[in-house]
Formats: C-alpha cells, structure tokens, sequence
C-alpha cells in the first residue's frame, strides 16, 4: 500500500507550483554535451516535422485547390535553383537527422 | 542564498523521511547509499495494488510504430501507391501522437493544464490523419505528393 509514482509527482508539482519558488539555473549554466545536444534536437525536429506534416493535412482539408495546382503555382514563380535547393534542405534536413537520430535510438 | 540551497535537500530529504515512515518507501531519501542496499532488497517484482503494464506497453507501441515508419520509408520509394499512403498516414499520425504526448507529458504540469493540452493534442492528431486520407482519396496522394514536389 501506498502513494502511486503518479500521486507523488503531482504532489510535488502542485505544491512546488504555489510556493512560485525561484528555479535554479540548469540550462543556462550546465555546460552542454554533445548527447544532450542531439537529444534536445531530435526533440525539436519531431515537433517541427509533426507541426509541418499536421499543418499539410489542414491545407488538404482547408484550401480549395488540389495539390498539383499549389505546386504548379509555385513552379511559376520561377525561383533561382539555389532557393529551390536551400527550400528542399530545409526540409530534408530534419527529416533526415530525426530518422537517422531514430535509428540510433531503436538499436 | 547559496546556503539555502545547499540546506533545503537536506530538509527536503528529512521531511520525506518521516512521511516515508509512513508511506512505502520508494527512491525518495537524499542519500544514494541508502537507496542501493533498498533497491538490492526488491526482490522479483511484485505486481501488487495499483499496478500496471500500460506504460510498459506503450514504450513497446512506440518502438514498434517508429520500426513500422522506418520501413515505410524504402517502401514509398519503391512501390508507391495507396496501400503505402494510408499506412504513412496512420503510422505518421500515431508517431506524432505519441511523441508530441511525451513533449507534453515532460513540459506540462498541473492536471488541468495536462488534460487540456492533451486534448488539444488529440484533436489536433484527429484532424491530421483525416487530413492525410482525405489527401490521399481526393488528392494525388503522399508519395506521388512527395515525388512532384521533389521534381521542382
């Protein structure tokens, strides 16, 4: 018998909370390492790609037109290939670190 | 300022103590040395009152999902079509979910703001998979959506 895992961390939050105690300097002091560091990224890139693959879907539901046509739009801008380069790593970059990343984390 | 820090662990450690008198004591006290010899006199794992294997599981669901995407991936390339667009759709969607949840579960305190969060959370997830079937019904569907793009 006893308190759940559950029970005492939201005691510990609830009560930590009201006190408005001041929070020592963790991130800002502690000095980084390369594994926090692509901890932390592999964090971000997930949230960036599943915000990016979420706001895709609510075009599909939202805009008017179909695919093709948006990507016909763009194809006559006629952007320089450096820009069109930069755009298509911007968004291979993440994508590739967070599936390699998640490789290493599945092994 | 420097002293009340170092002298709140130990009466932090101190008032734990005495409620761990009365309550089970799991890895609470300060001290480490005290926590191995408890943790040694655990014994095989008891699946008492208020246990349960669903985080456990869920840990399992997440591997086996990101395994699933990772496959995925090599199979959109080579055989795209509509069986690979609705497994990227769920199995996209379901990765998300679960990520953005422990996102949440990590930054997010109180229980009101949790629930709301993960709420949102499930809408937003909702809304993203019939985004992406819809897009594969109506539209070209994500690998030949992915595969245009890319021909730019």
């Amino acid at each position: 018998m006893g308190t759940t895992a559950r029970e005492e961390m939201s005691r510990f939050w609830e009560k930590n909370s009201r006190s408005n105690r001041p929070v020592s300097p963790h991130v800002s002091i502690y000095k980084w390492s390369l594994p926090m560091a692509m901890s932390i990224t592999h964090r971000g890139t997930g949230v960036a790609l599943s915000l990016g693959v979420s706001l895709f879907s609510l075009g599909a539901l939202l805009l008017p037109e179909h695919f093709p046509h948006y990507l016909a739009q763009v194809r006559a801008l006629s952007l320089g290939p450096t820009l069109i380069f930069l755009a298509k790593f911007s968004l291979a970059a993440p994508f590739s670190y967070h599936t390699w990343n998640g490789i290493r984390h599945l092994v | 300022a420097l002293a009340l820090l170092r002298a709140r662990p130990r009466g932090a450690a101190l008032a734990l103590l005495g409620s761990a008198l009365l309550r089970r004591p799991a890895a609470l006290g300060a001290a480490a040395a005290r926590c191995a010899p408890a943790r040694d006199s655990h014994g095989p794992p008891r699946q008492g009152h208020g246990s349960s294997k669903a985080a456990s599981l869920h840990w399992t669901g997440e591997r086996a999902v990101s395994m699933l995407l990772l496959g995925l991936l090599p199979a959109a390339y080579l055989c795209p079509g509509p069986a690979v667009d609705y497994s990227l759709a769920a199995a996209l969607t379901l990765h998300g979910h679960w990520g953005l949840g422990q996102v949440i579960t990590d930054y997010v305190h109180g229980d009101v703001p949790i629930k709301v969060a993960n709420t949102g959370l499930y809408i937003l997830s909702a809304l993203t998979f019939a985004g992406l079937c819809h897009f594969n019904y109506q539209d070209v569907g994500i690998c030949k959506a992915v595969a245009m793009l890319w021909s730019l």
